[in-house]
C-alpha cells in the first residue's frame, strides 16, 4: 500500500492548506518589504519589521486553518466511510508537518531580511524580548515559531470540534483554547494578546517553563479534541 | 458482493425527544430499497446511523455482521448521501472533493465520476456553494453513484434535480446496479416517480418501523380499479377506497385489501380493468393516521 493511501487523510490537509500557507507568506513578505522601504525613505531602519509581522498574521492564520481542518475535512472523511479515529490520528502529524513548515517560512523570512539588513548595513535587532536572544538564531527562531504555531493551530481545532458538538460545548471550551496558547506569550514575549503576555513575563521567560508549558497544552489540547471529536455526531447540513 | 444489514431495537433520541424507537428490520442481497415517510418520520435519522454518522442511543446496527459506529470495516462499505452530500464543502472546487473522494474511498471510480459530472454540466473548476442547488444535487448524486460502496444510500439527495436530470439519474442508477450489483436505498417523497425501482419497502412512521415487505406484495394489497365512473362507484361501494381520480365519464379508485375471484370476476364481467395499487396511495392511507 502506497503512502499515499495509507495517510488519505494527512495527504488532503497538507495539499489543501500548505498552498494558502504559500501565498499568504508571499503576501507577507511583500508587506513586511514594503513597511522597510517606507521606513528607510521617511527615516531609520533599525529593527526587525519582520519579526512584528511574524509574530502577528500567521497565528491567527494557521487557528483558522486549525478550524477548518475539523470542520471541513471531518465531515468529509466521515461521508466517505473514514472513522473519526482515523481521521484525529492523522491529525496529529498535520498539525506538526503544518507547525513545521510555517515556522520554516517564518525563519526565512529572518533569514531573508538579515541579508538584506546587512546589504545596508543596518541593525538587525529584535524590537521585543523573544525566547530567541536575537534576528540571526535561526535555530531558535525555527524551534520557537514551530511550538508556537503549533499550539495555536490546536487551538482552532479544539474550538471548532467543540462548536461542531454544540455552541454551549464550544463556548465552555474558549478558557481552555486560551490556555493552550497562552505559553506564546513566553515563547515570543508579550504580543499584546489580551493582555496576559505581561503577566506570563511576571512568571518567567526562560526556556525551561515556556517550552514545558508549550509541550504539556500541546499535548492536552489534542487530548481534548480527541475527547471531544471521537464521537461527534454528523448533523445534516442546514441548507 | 451480498451486503446485508441488519438493525435490532435500535433507538436514538436528541435529549429526551426521541427520533427512532425499537426499530428492527434486516436487508440483504444486492438490491433497490425504498424508505418512504412523511416529514419527521426518522427515515435521515435512520440512514445516518446506519452510516455511522450518529451513534444510535440503544439497540444494535450491522453492516455485513459488523457494527457500525466507528468501525472502518463497516462504514467502508456505506455511503450516505443526505441531502446534497456530505462530501462537499462549500469553498473547496468539484475536482478537489472528486480528487479527495479517489483518495479516501478504495472503492471509488473516478472514470465514471467524471462521466456523470459531464452528463449534469457541473463544472470542475467551481466550488459547491457557486453552484445552483440542482448542480449541489448533482454532484451530491455523482458521489453516491460512483463510490460504488456496496450499501449507497441517496436521502432525498436528487430532489433538486430537474426533471431530465432525475430521469438521467434513474437510468444511470439502474444500469449501475445492473452493471455493479450493490444494495441502494433511497428515501423519497417522490413515490410514484421512483416507485417502480423499489424492490423492498420501508416505511417509517412516527419513529417507528410500520412495514417491511417487499414492493410486489405491497403493490398486491390492494387494487385499481379503473373504468366508467357510474360502475366504478356500483363495484367500489362498501370497500375501503384510498384515492379516486375522475376524468370525463372515467374514473380510477384504489381499493384496500384484497379481492376474491368471485369479486375480480364480477369487475372483468362489466368491463371494469384491475390493477395494482399504487405505492403512494398505501403510504398516504398508511401514515395519514386516519385524516383520510
Amino acid at each position: 500500500m502506497s503512502g499515499r493511501n495509507r495517510w488519505p487523510t494527512l495527504g488532503i490537509l497538507l495539499t489543501a492548506h500548505l498552498t494558502f500557507t504559500l501565498v499568504l507568506w508571499l503576501v507577507l513578505g511583500i508587506v513586511s518589504a514594503v513597511t522597510t522601504a517606507g521606513l528607510w525613505w521617511f527615516g531609520n531602519v533599525d529593527e526587525s519589521i519582520w519579526h512584528n509581522v511574524a509574530t502577528q498574521v500567521p497565528r491567527w492564520f494557521l487557528m483558522g486553518l486549525g478550524i477548518d481542518a475539523i470542520s471541513t475535512y471531518l465531515r468529509l472523511n466521515v461521508a466517505h466511510g473514514r472513522t473519526r479515529g482515523d481521521f484525529l490520528r492523522q491529525l496529529w502529524p498535520y498539525f506538526v508537518g503544518l507547525a513545521v513548515s510555517a515556522a520554516l517560512l517564518q525563519t526565512i523570512g529572518y533569514l531573508v531580511e538579515g541579508g538584506v539588513y546587512a546589504a545596508a548595513g543596518w541593525s538587525h535587532d529584535l524590537p521585543s524580548a523573544a525566547l530567541f536572544g536575537n534576528a540571526n538564531d535561526f535555530a531558535g527562531i525555527f524551534a520557537t515559531y514551530t511550538l508556537f504555531l503549533l499550539l495555536w493551530t490546536i487551538a482552532g481545532a479544539l474550538v471548532s470540534a467543540a462548536f461542531s458538538r454544540s455552541v454551549l460545548t464550544g463556548l465552555s471550551t474558549i478558557p481552555l483554547a486560551l490556555l493552550i496558547i497562552s505559553p506564546g506569550e513566553i515563547l515570543l514575549g508579550p504580543t499584546g494578546f489580551l493582555g496576559i503576555g505581561n503577566v506570563l513575563s511576571g512568571v518567567g521567560g526562560s526556556t525551561v517553563v515556556g517550552v514545558g508549558w508549550g509541550v504539556v497544552a500541546a499535548v492536552v489540547g489534542c487530548a481534548a479534541i480527541w475527547g471531544i471529536a471521537r464521537d461527534t455526531p454528523l448533523r445534516p447540513k442546514v441548507a | 458482493m451480498t451486503p446485508s444489514i441488519e438493525t435490532a431495537g435500535l433507538t436514538m433520541r436528541y435529549g429526551t425527544a426521541p427520533a427512532l424507537a425499537d426499530v428492527s428490520f434486516s436487508l440483504s442481497g444486492p438490491k433497490i430499497c425504498g424508505l418512504l415517510g412523511r416529514n419527521g418520520s426518522g427515515k435521515t435519522t435512520l440512514l445516518s446511523v446506519l452510516a455511522g454518522y450518529l451513534r444510535q442511543s440503544a439497540g444494535t446496527v450491522l453492516v455485513d455482521g459488523e457494527p457500525v459506529f466507528e468501525n472502518a470495516t463497516a462504514t467502508g462499505k456505506v455511503c450516505l448521501v443526505r441531502g446534497t452530500g456530505d462530501a462537499s464543502s462549500p469553498r473547496v472546487s468539484v475536482r478537489d472533493l472528486i480528487d479527495f473522494a479517489g483518495r479516501l474511498r478504495p472503492t471509488w471510480d473516478a472514470g465514471y465520476a467524471a462521466k456523470l459530472l459531464e452528463m449534469f454540466a457541473v463544472p470542475l473548476n467551481r466550488t459547491p456553494k457557486t453552484l445552483s442547488h440542482g448542480k449541489q444535487c448533482a454532484l451530491g448524486v455523482t458521489m453516491g453513484l460512483a463510490s460504488r460502496a456496496p450499501v449507497t444510500i441517496f436521502d432525498e439527495s436528487y430532489l433538486g434535480l430537474d426533471a431530465p436530470s432525475r430521469y438521467a439519474f434513474y437510468d444511470a442508477l439502474l444500469a449501475d446496479v445492473l452493471a455493479h450489483p450493490r444494495m441502494v436505498i433511497i428515501a423519497t417523497h417522490l413515490i410514484e416517480e421512483v416507485g417502480t425501482l423499489f424492490e423492498d419497502v420501508l416505511i417509517v412512521h412516527d419513529g417507528r418501523l410500520l412495514l417491511h415487505d417487499d414492493a410486489d406484495t405491497l403493490r398486491a394489497a390492494g387494487t385499481a380499479v379503473t373504468g366508467d365512473a357510474t360502475l366504478v362507484d356500483s363495484f367500489t361501494l362498501g370497500l375501503d377506497v384510498l384515492n379516486e381520480k375522475t376524468l370525463g365519464r372515467t374514473k380510477s379508485a384504489t381499493v384496500y385489501g384484497p379481492l376474491d375471484d368471485r369479486r375480480q370476476a364480477q369487475a372483468r364481467q362489466v368491463g371494469l380493468d384491475l390493477g395494482p395499487i399504487a405505492l403512494q396511495d398505501l403510504f398516504v392511507h398508511l401514515t395519514s393516521g386516519g385524516s383520510r
